[in-house]
């Protein structure tokens, strides 16, 4: 990236839960802020202004929920919403307010209170068109199922590659404090769970979640030189167009190739310098609520060609591959929507700070965040280095 | 702000109407965006990124720019969307080129009043228990800082009145020489008091697109660069609110004058945004363009405010902003058409707020280069 560098200088994470009846909107947020302030070692003074991300306004139950329980008065406020890649546009905001010298530093927060809607399915289902779509119960499971079934005709993936993939992330999540409730899942008791939507099973897809995540971002000159930091080398974003059905057949790639992740990767790993991102990361966070998701995510991040994605995710599950996948869970394991994608920068931040506790991993000097939002229509990679750039 | 590499308008457009049933929403959303790119002399392929404002409640369904977005040309390259008001997207993308991130980026925003009621969907940002109940909306809001206005200035007194019928008399009359107004009927909405029909906005299908471009070095003659930008924000609460002014509009104008180097002297037009007419008048108060109690005499008798009209030439959030920017950059480009100032305006300041009733202001200082 050109420019004076930016970086993560303070990390702030509620629990991730079902729901909190106890809490306030305004609560959770603070939580999570008032621990990203005191990990960056700065306070409210130091904030230049305040990113905020909530996705659709339904899962809350109030417009503008961010209004009352984000925004800080006397600091310019943006709300972003991309579903849930609307935390990686937070970060992406942030940083060009940075580089274009509004700001020296930004608190980048998103919450999310999908607990409150009676349930969320219904409400994504509103995300479809309403006269062709919608009556045909299209929800993100479904849309999922339909990309899953593709996989297994196009690529010979089964059950077992979808079962191995949420195993792992879920016996991950065991060793993250902040995934209230996680369990180790075997394969078996993956392929054993009710079917959602064949053939996705109940354990191969994201639980309802609520939570915040908070981000102080500064420019280098901001940082004190000894503390602990992770610079974002690169940073891309892409959109898709809405048709499923125009995304099946075309030059860029099929639907289930993730044309803009790959294309956001393409720019992130350009301005991270990176070539070789399975030799160069060390540590992938990707953002991806179903197993299907996160085996389309290889290939796109450039990890595997497209006609190797089943063998690669086969390499995957015996660890043959050398790379992290999700240490902290990823959104398997809890899935605020809202904030998915800023808890993925978060998470990938604090392995490269090495504060990622009891899930940290040896030796991370590079890691990626991937966003992934609106039925994979939009998609954010986010490249973190320990290295000042 | 560096003028060197500011971000410079390369084209705008902006659709006004009613209830087309000809058109789709994102049909209106194209067809702005490929007038504002015919302005610009470009295409899609020449944009890098698409940054829009939208809210999902107006638009009638969830995460509404997976359907919009593609029709303002956000399809295999960067999308930001904000639910925010049109102006801040507008800012954002200036940070997106001034940040050297992008060298073109495309603003839209959008709303559509016919497909919903744009207040009853702004009680829903409200406390749903301390609020909600006593039917506080935006609309509802303007009509309480009406009154907040009335106490501070005098009361219902006939000079108030009769500024009031002469702002409004004013502001219809631009409308009718704009040649992008809205033309048709709007929805029309209860009017609590002391709000009266002819006060209100005409509430449309609004949609607004710019094209932003970077700048460097001096550029030709008639490029019209943003060289200052400001943002305010107020607490959620009412309450704790001062409701016969605009405190938040007030820093975030100041705010960008300053980074542009200008004085309101110096200002030669303003465009805000207002639900009502009293809004506007509370507005230009608040920026320092007309004294405590005088907003509606001026909003009458200034030609530089609100030279297109506001928002009685058509209006919805979250696109107010951004076609408030529009009409001010037609200005200083001379191409505004009937409504066009005398005097070939240099400096604009657009000013405009969102979500809740004005919590959060943007200011935005655009220049003419002779």
């Amino acid at each position: 990236m050109s420019g004076e560098p930016i970086g993560i200088m303070g990390v702030g994470q509620t629990p991730y839960r079902r729901s909190n009846p106890e809490l306030s909107a305004g609560e959770l947020v603070k939580i999570a802020v008032d621990q990203a302030l005191a990990d960056a070692g700065v306070g409210m003074d130091a904030i230049g202004a305040v990113f905020g991300g909530v996705a659709p306004d339904a899962l809350a139950g109030i417009k503008d929920i961010d209004r009352m329980s984000i925004s800080v008065p006397g600091r310019p406020y943006l709300r972003f919403n991309t579903g849930g890649a609307t935390g990686a546009s937070v970060v992406a905001a942030a940083l060009a307010w940075i580089g274009a010298g509004r700001a020296d530093t930004v608190l980048a927060v998103a919450l999310e209170r999908m607990g409150q809607a009676s349930t969320a399915q219904a409400v994504f289902n509103t995300i479809f068109d309403p006269i062709y779509e919608k009556d045909f119960v299209l929800t993100t499971i479904t849309m999922a199922a339909l990309r899953a079934s593709m996989l297994v005709k196009r690529h010979g993936f089964t059950g077992q590659h979808w079962a191995g993939i949420a195993s792992r992330n879920f016996t991950n999540a065991v060793d993250n404090p902040l995934v209230i409730g996680a369990r180790a899942r075997t394969p078996e008791q993956v392929l054993a769970s009710p079917m959602l939507a064949w053939p996705i099973r109940r354990y191969e897809a994201c639980p309802t979640t609520e939570g915040a995540c908070a981000l102080v971002i500064s420019r280098a000159g901001a940082i004190p030189r000894s503390h602990p930091t992770s610079w974002i080398h690169g940073m891309g974003g892409s959109s898709d167009t809405y048709s499923m059905g125009e995304r099946m057949n075309r030059l860029e790639g099929t639907l289930i190739e993730m044309v803009p992740l790959r294309r956001a990767a393409e720019l992130a790993y350009r301005q991270a310098g990176i070539s070789d991102p399975g030799r160069e990361v060390q540590v992938f966070e990707i953002q991806a609520p179903f197993s299907i998701i996160e085996a389309m995510a290889y290939p796109a991040l450039g990890l595997c060609e497209v006609a190797q994605s089943r063998p690669f995710v086969d390499r995957v599950l015996a660890g043959e591959t050398g790379i992290e996948f999700n240490p902290s869970g990823g959104a398997q394991a809890a899935n605020p929507v809202s904030a998915t994608a800023l808890i993925r920068i978060a998470e990938a931040a604090q392995q490269v700070r090495g504060r990622a506790g009891p899930h940290q991993r040896d030796g991370v000097r590079r890691a990626i965040a991937t966003g992934q939002g609106g039925a994979t229509q939009f998609s954010t990679v986010c490249v973190l280095g320990g290295d000042r750039p | 702000m560096s003028r060197e590499g500011a971000a410079a308008v390369a084209g705008v457009a902006v659709e006004l109407t009613t209830a087309d049933r000809t058109r789709s929403l994102p049909e209106l959303i194209f067809s702005c965006v490929s007038a504002a790119l015919a302005d610009a002399g470009c295409v899609m392929a020449d944009v890098e990124a698409v940054t829009c404002a939208c809210e999902d409640l107006i638009d009638g369904r969830g995460l509404s720019n997976m359907i919009t977005g593609p029709a303002a040309g956000a399809y295999l390259r960067d999308e930001t969307r904000l639910s925010e008001d049109g102006l801040a997207a507008l800012s954002l993308a200036a940070a997106q080129i001034e940040s050297g991130t992008f060298d073109r980026v495309l603003v839209a925003a959008w709303g559509r009043a016919a497909e919903g009621d744009p207040d009853r969907i702004s009680a829903q940002g409200y406390d749903p228990f301390t609020a909600q109940p006593l039917g506080l909306g935006d609309m509802a809001v303007s009509a309480l800082r009406a009154s907040a206005y009335l106490r501070r200035h005098g009361g219902p007194a006939a000079r108030h009145r009769a500024d009031r019928d002469r702002a409004v008399a004013a502001r219809q009359e631009r409308a009718k020489r704009n040649p992008r107004a809205n033309r048709l009927p709007g929805r029309s909405p209860s009017v609590p008091y002391p709000l009266r029909p002819a006060d209100l906005r005409v509430e449309s299908d609004a949609v607004a697109a710019v094209v932003l471009r970077r700048a460097a070095g001096p550029g030709p003659a008639g490029l019209v660069r943003i060289t200052g930008i400001g943002h305010a924000t107020e607490s959620f609460h009412l309450g704790d609110r001062l409701l016969s002014g605009l405190p938040s509009a007030r820093a975030a104008a100041r705010h960008a004058l300053t980074q542009a180097g200008r004085g309101l002297g110096a200002v030669d037009v303003v465009e805000v945004s207002g639900r009502t007419v009293w809004d506007e008048a509370q507005m230009v108060e608040s920026i320092g363009l007309a004294s405590p109690g005088e907003g509606f005499a001026a909003l009458a008798t200034d030609a530089r405010l609100n030279p297109s009209g506001g928002s009685a030439a058509g209006d919805c959030e979250p696109a107010s902003g951004l076609v408030r920017f529009a009409e001010a950059a037609l200005q200083l480009a001379g191409r505004a058409g009937g409504v066009q100032l005398a005097g070939m305006p240099r400096v604009a300041l657009v000013v405009s707020g969102a979500a809740l009733a004005g919590q959060t202001h943007t200011a935005v200082v655009a220049e003419h280069e002779r």
